[in-house]
């Protein structure tokens, strides 16, 4: 959290002097004189325990001078104002040909060796260990890799910042608010902003802006994934840590390649995640490729049927780090990216008439994946310190952390020039703990589309989003013909936070356009320009039925599970590796609330079934957006009732806001591949400390062994153990 | 809610020589209980103007409240969930006499609980009887404000009495 930008000097320096002691542990946290294990241990990073800190420590605690917990001074913005600079839009990675990775990639992980750092931790000179990090062998090997062989490859790093020379975002410059390309794109959150050193910022290639991954179904895709960060874990500018792994959300892919919290590796490693990009249900569901709405852009304008239910079809999804108790450190230093998915349905082209197509804004020059008028956003709120260098607060490990600088595909509050016609914007909310709700400045109405990776199956006229959940995504259709050239609109969030537990108000539009909240994020993040008239016709539509849901309705329930999210959670395991401490909890079917351990089994749906799973806020006002990978669901009710569940909240979904006090009742099927995902609280503060269980299919599919081993990485390469698992799995 | 004292020994970080003596610790949360919302129907009227016409709305919104009463050790103050159905709420041109219809259902606002609050949402609203996208997108959709007056009862989160004022929408950049 942060001061108020009227608080009174001695407050800002107490708030000074807590972040220099602050800086002190974290400096011996990465020295490793102490742990956050430590910590923890000590009774100093637990839910309570924290107030002999006052005027030392933590300027969370009230302080002498003010009765509102205080919080860091706020983040200097050197004389920049908002909307001085045009929003980049995201920068596509290159798609080659999967003859061009070397080594190919394999099944099961390549354990070629190679000498290892010894700056990493654990390592004497001399060590050898496998050059890819997946754990070795068939439990991990891709499943279906012959069935789904992949075709493009692309190769991705994550590293310390540095300069972009190769910036393709894919549209041309009039369609980036002028920006141009072949300039190299400093990693700068403003032009006039300092650079973010390579510890600060870590980011996909080590540049900006964020990274978007194009795919298409039936095009299997191998992500090959080089941690680049520094070998010395102490080389982390005060967070982060140099282990990665990362999940695709929300593929239906393998767990081998869902980037599993617990199946992390080491800078000098890759990680092949493959990605095959299959419809769900494509061992038992039109298995003959029959029906052209389940289908790809082949290239040239018609459809290449693909197995599978056509209701499945998905559309936006991120990928993110998933280190195990790392997650919101990671993520804020930049770690994530967007995934666009393009079908026959949904194939990024507006002027395709072959009856399948649903001709979303887009553009027509592509056979698919036309960005023109399709805009990638994502939000996110950051801090940086006095010399402008990205700033996290680890030890907030109980509510949240929230900053005080709105940023837009990691850019502060810029503009965006758009034409007089229809847009999609996918908005990402990839903050760690923020929550948005989202108006234009003019009220003007919205129409959404998609909730999460999928189009709903109608849409639904807006003129304000429901609260958007760290982790959600809203697609959002806009139509500026309204306006005339010359005209701004802007985005404004009306969501004011006073810490990371939740929103502490919904605010009016015109409040939150007053400028008189104490949350700097409220108000206009992005301003639209309207610059034109679109050169071309707007030929692009929004049909009245886009994805209806698919139905489950004849598949009998084969179990029903209670998952409650709650603080005041307790550990029963203590493995170093696997297992953490924190406030926050699972209790799973009755059972005590527990911290999280990737060794811990609290839920094996048998492969093929359907289960119901409610999800209960357990006696808090905070609020949770719990995040089940690998399947899509549909939410049954809310609150108990089918009633309480609004329009935009009717298709599947991924991420789902339990709201304050409140449950929801969802229904999904586990099919296709098997392996071991997770749930947890996609407040990723909450997530890593400790709100985050294991769940596994491990009775079909391709993994067959009951339970599955633990992983346990090391640079020399990933031992297995046995896993724990609660009863009545 | 319990309170238990944990008898926790002096731990000394001789970085900064803080001691600790002891610590509270919570046990858990007890099992809150269920807060059924109440609805409350509150009346609307007012004009929102423009092109093509003015529109003058009248009825009934149905606002239902949940009370939040937070059980954590972080005590937050009570709150209410409001939720929104202007369904009942119509419109009328002003020169072709012609219905219109609000939309917006479910629209939702955290607001912590007072004895009284001014909540102000926008609306989407069109020429016929349902909300409904068509291939000419959102030309012929237009937007309202309305502002309800809402008093509670702050034990219970419950409204008891409100009234609503539906206004054109304003907002200057
Ligand atoms: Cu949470």
């Amino acid at each position: 959290m942060f001061l108020s930008s009227k608080a009174s000097k001695l407050r800002v320096k107490e708030a000074e002097n807590a972040r220099r002691n602050r800086q002190e542990i974290v400096k011996a946290l990465a020295d490793g004189q102490i742990t956050r294990r430590d910590l923890f241990k000590w009774g100093l990073f637990t839910t309570g325990g924290l107030l002999l800190w006052k005027h030392g420590l933590n300027p969370f605690v009230r302080s002498a001078y003010a009765s509102v917990p205080t919080g860091f001074p706020r983040s200097p913005l050197f004389g920049v104002q908002a909307f001085t600079q045009p929003m980049p839009r995201f920068d596509v990675l290159p798609r080659n040909a999967i003859a061009t990775l070397t080594p190919a990639p394999t099944a099961q992980a390549n354990q070629t060796q190679q000498v290892l750092n010894p700056a990493l931790e654990g390592v004497t000179p001399g060590d050898t260990g496998p050059i890819e990090g997946r754990p070795p062998g068939p439990i991990w090997a891709h499943q279906e890799f012959t069935r789904f062989p992949p075709v493009i490859a692309v190769p991705v790093s994550t590293e310390g910042a540095k300069v972009n020379t190769v910036y393709d975002p894919g549209v041309p410059s009039s369609l980036n608010s002028g920006i141009n390309p072949a300039t190299p794109f400093p990693p700068r959150f403003h032009p006039n902003l300092p650079d973010q050193g390579p510890l600060a910022l870590w980011t996909f290639n080590g540049t900006l802006p964020p990274k978007l991954l194009v795919g298409r179904y039936g095009e299997g895709i191998i992500f090959r994934h080089s941690n680049k960060l520094p070998f010395d874990i102490r080389q982390n500018g005060g967070f982060g840590i140099h282990t990665l792994s990362t999940h695709e959300h929300n593929g239906h892919h393998g767990a081998e390649n869902d980037g599993f919290t617990g199946a992390f590796f080491y800078p000098g490693q890759f990680y092949d995640y493959h990605y095959p990009i299959v419809l769900a249900g494509w061992r038992s569901v039109n298995t003959g490729a029959t029906d052209a709405r389940a289908g790809s852009p082949n290239g040239s304008g018609g459809i290449t049927k693909v197995a599978g239910d056509w209701k499945e079809t998905m559309s936006t999804h991120w990928f993110h780090d998933h280190m195990f108790s790392f997650t919101a450190q990671n993520v804020y230093k930049g770690d994530a990216g967007m995934f666009n998915i393009y079908s026959a349905l949904d194939r990024g082209n507006e002027a395709i008439n072959d009856g399948v197509n649903l001709r979303l804004p887009s553009g027509t020059a592509k056979d698919f994946g036309n960005l023109d008028y399709d805009v990638n956003l994502m939000l996110a709120d950051k801090a940086w310190d006095a010399n402008g260098q990205l700033h996290f607060d680890i030890f907030d490990t109980e509510s949240g952390f929230v900053a005080d600088v709105m940023t837009v595909n990691l850019v502060y509050r810029p503009f965006f020039e758009v034409e007089r016609r229809k847009y999609r914007f996918r908005i990402l909310n990839g903050a760690v703990s923020r929550f948005f709700k989202i108006s234009l400045s003019d009220a003007s109405p919205m129409i959404q589309i998609a909730n999460d990776g999928n189009l709903l199956p109608s849409p639904v006229v807006i003129t304000q989003t429901d609260e958007l959940g760290i982790a959600e995504r809203y697609d959002i259709v806009i139509d500026f013909s309204r306006y005339s050239i010359g005209q701004t609109v802007s985005m404004v969030n009306l969501l004011q936070h006073e810490d990371g537990k939740l929103p502490s108000s919904t605010l009016s539009l015109s409040q939150a356009l007053s400028g008189s909240s104490s949350d700097p994020c409220v108000g206009k993040f992005l301003e639209f320009r309207v610059v034109r008239d679109p050169a071309q016709p707007d030929v692009s539509q929004v049909p009245a039925t886009l994805i209806p849901n698919p139905d489950l309705s004849a598949i009998p329930v084969a179990r029903t599970r209670t998952f409650k999210f709650g603080d005041g959670a307790s550990q029963t395991t203590n493995d170093p590796v696997t297992s953490f401490r924190g406030p926050w909890g699972i209790g799973t079917d009755g059972g005590d609330k527990l911290d999280a351990d990737f060794g811990r089994i609290s839920a094996a749906p048998r492969f093929g079934t359907r289960e119901i799973w409610n999800l209960v806020n357990d006696g808090g006002g905070w609020d949770h957006p719990v995040h089940i990978h690998f399947e899509e669901g549909q939410i049954l009710k809310r609150n108990g009732s089918a009633s309480n569940v609004p329009a935009w909240e009717q298709g599947r979904k991924d991420v789902y806001r339990l709201r304050p006090d409140g449950s929801v009742q969802i229904t999904m099927q586990f099919r296709d591949f098997g392996g071991m995902f997770m749930e947890h609280c996609h407040n990723t503060l909450h997530e890593d400390n400790a709100m985050l269980l294991r769940w596994e299919i491990d009775d079909g599919g391709s993994p067959f062994l009951r339970p599955l081993p633990t992983p346990i990485p090391t640079p020399q390469g990933v031992r297995f153990q046995a896993p724990t698992q609660l009863n009545n799995i | 809610m319990k309170i238990r004292r944990l008898p926790v020994g002096a731990v000394a970080l001789s970085l900064f020589a803080v001691v600790l003596s002891g610590l509270l610790w919570w046990a858990g949360t007890p099992a809150r209980a269920a807060f059924a919302p109440t609805v409350a129907l509150i009346p609307v009227s007012g004009t929102v103007t423009g092109q093509p016409e003015s529109v003058k709305f009248s009825g009934q919104a149905q606002v239902s409240s949940e009370l939040v009463l937070d059980t954590s050790k972080f005590n937050l103050p009570p709150a209410v969930i409001l939720t929104f159905d202007l369904s009942g709420v119509s419109g009328t041109g002003s020169s072709s006499g012609a219905k219109y219809v609000a939309g917006g259902n479910g629209t939702n606002v955290y607001r912590r609980l007072v004895s009284a609050d001014t909540v102000e949402i926008t609306f989407p609203f069109t020429r016929g009887t349902t909300m409904s996208v068509s291939s000419a997108g959102l030309a012929s959709v237009r937007s309202g404000v309305v502002t309800f007056a809402l008093s509670f009862d702050t034990n219970t989160g419950a409204i008891t009495k409100g009234t609503a004022t539906v206004a054109t929408p304003y907002f200057p950049n």
